[in-house]
């Protein structure tokens, strides 16, 4: 078998690459190379963006609780001569009634 | 020389990078014409060998130039083989191309090598290739399939046995 191998190597024709094949491999190279520059740049250019938008300060989180305050009215209720129902937010509605107190737990 | 030019290579140096090219560059093409039985994809392949050669000589760690060219080259002809191998079980007017490959022939004086390599399967041709075609030592096969040197030496002798038994069939045809 080795034999037969060998023969059969030797006849082998030999292929031979035609002068062309370098050009075409430099070529791919500068192909290459620039695929690489281009891909840095986007990469590059992508960590900048990413970096400002985590380091710059977002302009809407800040104004948020300014225009929240605005919203916000604090209505005061009175309840008894010296005592105040107050409510933080006129969104809820509240009813007050009238309570009778007995003249025997007024002494609490 | 292999050291120096390695460096130099490293260096991406361009002379260095065809002195190199013209030392390898028919011998890859003829490997992998051997292992592939495909002219045009073998050289395209061993252009993209010599790519990648550019490319990846800074993390060159062997002092044996050949060999790691030569891994490349069987690296690239082995995504190839998986890439056909997915592609075989998908579009159906390929199984009428393999049937078309088994050849009858009158002669086994006019049958070349990779006409026979071809029926074998690439798990034995390749390595088969690199001992008988390519004179690579058990040792240096093991080290570019990254196979042991026991594994390496019974895929040879199957792959032997099969080329045996085919070239058999074809001298009783």
């Amino acid at each position: 078998m080795n034999k037969f191998l060998n023969e059969i190597g030797k006849k082998r024709k030999k292929l031979s690459l035609l002068k062309k094949f370098d050009i075409q491999v430099f070529d791919k190279i500068k192909r290459k190379k620039l695929e690489k520059k281009i891909e840095f740049t986007i990469v590059a250019l992508l960590i900048v963006f990413i970096s400002m938008i985590l380091i710059l300060p977002d302009k809407n989180i800040k104004q948020e609780p300014i225009i929240a305050k605005e919203k916000i009215k604090k209505i005061d209720v009175p309840v008894l001569d010296e005592i105040y129902f107050g409510t933080s937010d006129e969104k809820n509605t509240y009813s007050i009634e009238f309570v009778s107190l007995d003249d025997e737990d007024d002494g609490i | 020389m292999d050291n120096e030019i390695i460096g130099k290579l490293k260096n991406k140096d361009k002379e260095a990078f065809e002195i190199v090219m013209d030392k390898y560059k028919n011998s890859i093409y003829n490997y992998l014409y051997s292992i592939l039985g495909d002219i045009d994809l073998a050289e395209e392949l061993t252009q993209e060998t010599f790519v990648r050669v550019y490319f990846k000589a800074k993390h060159l760690k062997t002092d044996n130039l050949r060999s790691w060219i030569y891994k490349i080259a069987t690296n690239l002809a082995r995504s190839e083989f998986r890439k056909q191998k997915i592609r075989r079980f998908m579009p159906i007017h390929d199984m009428k191309n393999e049937k078309e490959i088994s050849v009858n022939y009158d002669n086994i004086d006019k049958i070349s090598i990779e006409e026979l390599l071809k029926k074998i399967p690439e798990k034995y041709r390749t390595p088969l290739v690199m001992k008988e075609l390519e004179n690579f030592t058990y040792e240096e096969i093991s080290k570019i399939l990254k196979k042991p040197i026991g594994t390496v030496k019974s895929l040879i002798f199957r792959g032997k046995d099969m080329l045996k038994e085919i070239v058999k069939g074809v001298k009783n045809e």
